[in-house]
């Protein structure tokens, strides 16, 4: 170990010395001149600065390289049929039996190739046909590649995947999911597809029930994951309550989902990141998709542009019958949309190797009683992004991106005993990431984040008493990594987060570095080792009430600034063992330490009492992901033993999502013609909730100066037990689902039918105290899906 | 495939052989507890003390317990201005027989009336030998100060269209304020008082009254048009406006202390109707046991009619 890392000193500490003097990095000056006049005679006087700056650093690290004579392999793997990009896709140089995965815009790069030489590429993907390429590699030049992929017929697909041991032996990916929307579409999909309810079957992901999407990672609240679309954080990403996510997958391309141990180029969150990229669009054909179920309608249109190309998605409800189910048949007038579009834009005449993206998404619940005496309220959510993303003829990618996002939320009373509330989340965000890869396999990445974040909060309380908390602030970070890959059987992703400015101000803020580090040994063939290590921080959280099991409005703030900034400490370890081709167990331990969560004074009586308490916690586990994979059968068994615990005002008690024991089962078969038939077995041991010590009559009045107000206005109120010490009973349910694709004169139809809890087990939601009534989670439900495509 | 069918199957009815319903008990072990609620009144001189314990039901819902609660026998001492008031049991017909059939238990002194900014203790002791023992301190209603902007205590004000009635904050209270036409009917001697909405709120053309609620604010507002409305449609009884001598408006305030306030609080939450709260937390200011012991000053404003007013709308 103390060899490879004294390599890594002595092999590297000048390109680090120019990386942090790149600004007087003008002796390179004759070099960049000419790389300049090559590239930029477009936008020449536009750019030239910052670029002629970034394209120094990589000339300079690429000269000090290319004595070594090799040749660097640089693709991108898209659909053949739409031209989408194939992302987490297997690429393997058949005579050197070495490979990389595609990333999630579907970009390969294998560095460190002999040159002078024709070698055979096989590039699989699950569901396309697998290809081989012959590309010739030349000396001291990237050779680039674009490779495109058929997808074969769900009745003909054969055996396709690649095992992934073979391209990526020391992938420092411990925590990391990879979800492709193929991998969503073979699941059961309920009432609609959705991705946080599908993330909810991945071991260490809890849920508090059917009735929800939100999940909980590793012991962590709800508040502490990070959901990004194409980057851009979505601040409230449900629908209906928090029934649904906001995130159609029509839209989806790929997902990568960290559980823990995320490397420094995320920030923002204490728990775990969800980025979802969306589809860019058919770059080939006009084609058009129609999809209706029993709560929603859809459609999307995707076609190409001159250079690019566009989609646009649009999902409404149109019936809200089914969400009786999901709310003890109580009827909520709710309607909701989203609505996203991406438009792209790739041409060598304007700038050779860039693509340029145009992003956006919008959301909206309205929930309107149209009862002068109940409550209205409305909550939305706006995206608005552009991203530019530069492949330069040197191995960097850059990619530079500006975003809007926004949040808002509002409770309007009307007559009803319920207070106005509001909420308003403005976050305008501007990302610098570069990526280098160097001809030994090793990777630089470094980057800067500037966010700036304004909240605004309105609350009344039933007394009318007005808090109106508003905050903004500014978090400027930067990152720097360094993947040393160049071992085969051993990799290291290491570097941090350098929190520059902070978003609350607070005033003990020891949280100017946030380290990472994650490491991948491969002991044998078939069996590698992994770890992860870091500490993260989070500067914003909600008005959660952790005793809601259904809650309208969760206000976004900036954690108040006589908090101090909460953190969290990841450990990592596992294993992840290939025991034949296509069956592989995930083995994963972790420990998670919270400090100064915000959490919700339950105690808040007056305006004075402060909002907010901070909390501290504490997550540890095992996880177990056992997946099997020959056609025509899918199989993916997950095992978590975990426990979690919250400490606050030196009371300890379990949170809500803390399962001891959750198991999950899916089975998928491909039974012919078209058909496929999946399911799904859920259980986990009782969640947590607080017993009753008996009642009491409590006085409420509403008017002393009736007479009598003393006498008849008492109601039965439960005596709490010490919190959360009681156990429901366990909860288990079964999905099936039975679909069928044909292809009718011009249009390929899907049907699905799904059955969510086959045998009707009456799963405890939550037990009403006031009336004794034990409410139940989903009953035996059946649901039907019809997909058109054209 | 049949192979795989078959495996599904036996899944399948394994897991079925799972889906029996599991019953919960909410419940720990029940220890009994008790309860105070008494609440000190400004506006008359007979104080209530109720006290009771906790139950535990032998099904889930709380509201089959129909065993009276309360608690009799017990010595209840209530202490003001250095003097010990006594506090004597006794019992009241039941109008709300739904739950329990008994006659409601209380205990009383009607020799008691507080006064504002001071200090009121109560100990009761039980016959297991606990204390249950509580404290309130009445609002000191003297520097309440009301005044109005512009009307100078006349309805219709000079300029405007409402009459702004403003009080000085003091700290951590809540004012239960009650808006009261003062009138006399014709052969009738006695005053008479009606509730007066703070406001109608029209909705498809119907306009439903909506009254003063209590608030935290040291202020109310009077719309002349709101009042207007209500002289207008105000006779009854086969009266006509004539018959009726309308006297002035009093603002009456209830000024509750502050741990009236904090229970009041408490227990509205102002939730909306779909949110779903688990375990609402409990405010007591009650050592030993659950319920309030508070207080409450009653004070009031009165603002007179411009008889040019009161004619024009027929009076």
């Amino acid at each position: 170990m103390i060899k490879l890392f004294t390599t890594i000193k002595c092999k590297y500490i000048t390109i680090f010395i120019l990386f942090f003097y790149f600004n007087q990095a003008q002796v390179f000056s004759n070099q960049s001149v000419e790389i300049n006049d090559i590239r930029f005679s477009s936008f020449h006087n536009f750019f030239t600065p910052a670029r002629t700056r970034i394209m120094l650093i990589g000339e300079s690290l690429f000269y000090l390289e290319k004595q070594l004579g090799n040749g660097t392999l640089r693709g991108l793997v898209v659909d053949s049929t739409n031209g989408e990009a194939l992302a987490f896709g297997n690429v393997l140089i058949k005579e050197l039996n070495s490979g990389a995965s595609t990333d999630s815009r579907g970009y390969f790069r294998i560095p460190s190739i002999p040159s002078n030489k024709t070698y055979t590429l096989i590039v699989s993907y699950v569901g396309y046909r697998t290809k081989e390429v012959n590309v010739f590699i030349e000396p001291n030049k990237i050779t680039d590649i674009k490779v495109e992929l058929s997808p074969v017929a769900i009745e003909f697909r054969p055996v396709e995947k690649i095992g992934e041991r073979i391209v990526e032996k020391n992938a420092t990916d411990i925590g990391l999911q990879r979800i492709s929307i193929k991998d969503l579409e073979l699941m059961p999909k309920g009432v609609e597809l959705d991705i946080f309810r599908s993330i909810q079957y991945l071991p260490g992901v809890q849920s508090t029930g059917d009735v929800s999407a939100r999940y909980y990672v590793r012991g962590s609240s709800s508040n502490e994951n990070l959901v990004l679309v194409n980057g851009v954080t979505l601040y409230n990403p449900f629908h209906a309550l928090g029934i649904f996510s906001v995130i159609d997958p029509e839209m989806i391309n790929n997902i990568e989902f960290y559980k823990g141990g995320f490397t420094a180029e995320y920030g923002g969150r204490l728990s775990s990141v969800l980025n979802v990229i969306t589809k860019d669009g058919n770059k080939k054909n006009f084609s058009s998709k129609v999809t209706s179920s029993f709560l929603t309608g859809k459609v999307l249109i995707e076609g190409p542009i001159p250079d690019g190309s566009f989609i646009i998605t649009g999902r409404k409800s149109y019936s809200t019958s089914i969400l009786k189910k999901f709310l003890d048949e109580k009827n909520a007038p709710l309607d909701f949309y989203d609505l996203g579009f991406k438009l792209n834009y790739s041409s060598p005449k304007f700038i050779k190797g860039g693509k340029f993206v145009i992003h956006g998404f919008s959301s909206q619940d309205k929930l309107d009683n149209n009862n002068s005496l109940k409550e209205d309220i409305n909550w939305s959510n706006k995206i608005f992004g552009l991203r530019w993303f530069q492949v330069t003829d040197i191995p960097l990618f850059y990619e530079l991106g500006f975003s809007w996002s926004n949040f808002e939320g509002n409770v309007i009373p009307n007559f009803s005993e319920a207070k106005p509330k509001s909420n308003k989340v403005n976050d305008i965000s501007l990302n610098m990431h570069f990526s280098y890869i160097f001809e030994s396999k090793n990777e630089l990445e470094f980057g800067l984040d500037l966010s700036d974040v304004e909240t605004k909060l309105f609350l009344q309380n039933a007394l009318s008493a007005v808090s109106d908390i508003g905050s903004h602030g500014t978090n400027i970070s930067i990152f720097g990594k360094f993947k040393f890959l160049e071992s085969e059987n051993f990799g290291v992703d290491f570097g941090s987060r350098i929190n520059i400015s902070s978003l609350n101000q607070a005033k003990n803020n020891s949280y100017f570095l946030e380290p990472r580090l994650s490491i991948t040994y491969r002991l044998f063939p078939w069996l590698a080792l992994k770890g992860a290590w870091g500490i993260y921080t989070q500067e914003i959280t909600t008005l959660s009430d952790e005793n809601e099991v259904i809650s309208l409005f969760e206000p976004w703030i900036i954690s108040p600034s006589y908090l101090p900034i909460s953190s969290a400490i990841h450990y990592t370890i596992g294993t992840k063992t290939d025991i034949t081709n296509n069956f592989s167990l995930d083995i994963q331990g972790y420990y998670k330490v919270l400090k100064n969560i915000p959490t919700i004074n339950d105690n808040k009586i007056v305006s004075s009492d402060p909002d907010l308490l901070s909390a501290s916690g504490e997550s540890y586990g095992w996880e177990f992901l056992l997946n099997y994979n020959q056609e025509p059968l899918s199989l993916t068994a997950s095992y978590s033993l975990g426990w979690a615990y919250k400490h606050l005002n030196n009371w300890t008690y379990y949170p809500r999502y803390d399962a001891r024991n959750t198991i999950n089962l899916i089975g998928v078969i491909n039974l012919g013609a078209g058909w496929q038939f999946s399911t799904m077995w859920i259980y986990n041991t009782g969640r947590p909730f607080t017993q009753s010590l008996g009642y009491y009559d409590k006085l409420y009045f509403d008017d002393l100066y009736r007479d009598g107000s003393l006498f008849e206005n008492f109601i039965p109120f439960s005596i709490l037990s010490d919190k959360n010490l009681g156990r429901l009973p366990q909860y288990h349910r079964l999905d099936i689902s039975l679909s069928k694709n044909f292809n009718l004169l011009w249009f390929k139809i899907d049907l699905e039918t799904s059955i969510i809890n086959v045998y009707n087990r009456t799963n405890i939601f939550y037990f009403d105290r006031n009336t004794g009534r034990r409410i139940n989670m989903l009953p035996f439900l059946p649901t039907a899906t019809v997909k058109i495509e054209l | 495939m049949k192979r795989y069918f078959v495996i599904t199957v036996i899944i399948l009815s394994s897991l079925i052989d799972f889906s029996c319903d599991e019953s919960i008990n909410p419940n720990a072990i029940f220890r009994e507890r008790y309860s105070l609620n008494g609440i000190m009144r400004s506006d008359t001189s007979y104080q209530i003390i109720t006290l009771s314990h906790s139950y535990q039901p032998n099904e889930d819902d709380p509201l089959t317990y129909v065993d009276d609660p309360s608690i009799q026998g017990v010595e209840v001492n209530i202490y003001y201005n250095n003097k010990l008031y006594r506090m004597r049991d006794t019992a009241i017909a039941r109008m709300d027989t739904a739950r329990y059939k008994s006659p409601i238990k209380y205990y009383y002194n009607s020799n008691l009336k507080p006064g504002p900014n001071q200090a009121i203790e109560i100990d009761a002791l039980l016959s297991n030998g606990l204390l249950l023992q509580s404290i309130t301190f009445t609002p000191d209603v003297s520097k309440i100060g009301f005044f109005d902007f512009g009307s100078d205590r006349l309805i219709p004000p000079a300029f405007g269209s409402r009459v702004a009635v403003k009080w000085k904050n003091l700290t951590n209270v809540i004012y239960a304020p009650k808006i009261n036409l003062n009138y006399y009917i014709k052969g009738d001697t006695s005053l008479h008082k009606k509730e007066v909405p703070l406001f109608y709120y029209l909705n498809n053309g119907k306009s439903t009254p909506i009254y003063a609620t209590p608030i935290t604010t040291p202020n109310l507002f009077i719309e002349i048009g709101t009042i207007s409305k209500f002289l207008d449609e105000f006779p009854s009884d086969g009266n006509t406006k004539k018959d009726y001598s309308i006297i002035s408006l009093t603002i009456e305030l209830q000024v509750f202390d502050e741990y009236l306030t904090k229970y009041y609080s408490s227990i509205r939450q102002g939730i909306d109707g779909f949110t779903i709260k688990l375990d609402n937390p409990d405010y007591t200011n009650i050592k030993g046991g659950f319920g309030v012991f508070g207080s409450y000053i009653k004070t009031s404003y009165e603002l007179k009619f411009v008889s040019n007013y009161l004619s024009s709308l027929g009076y």
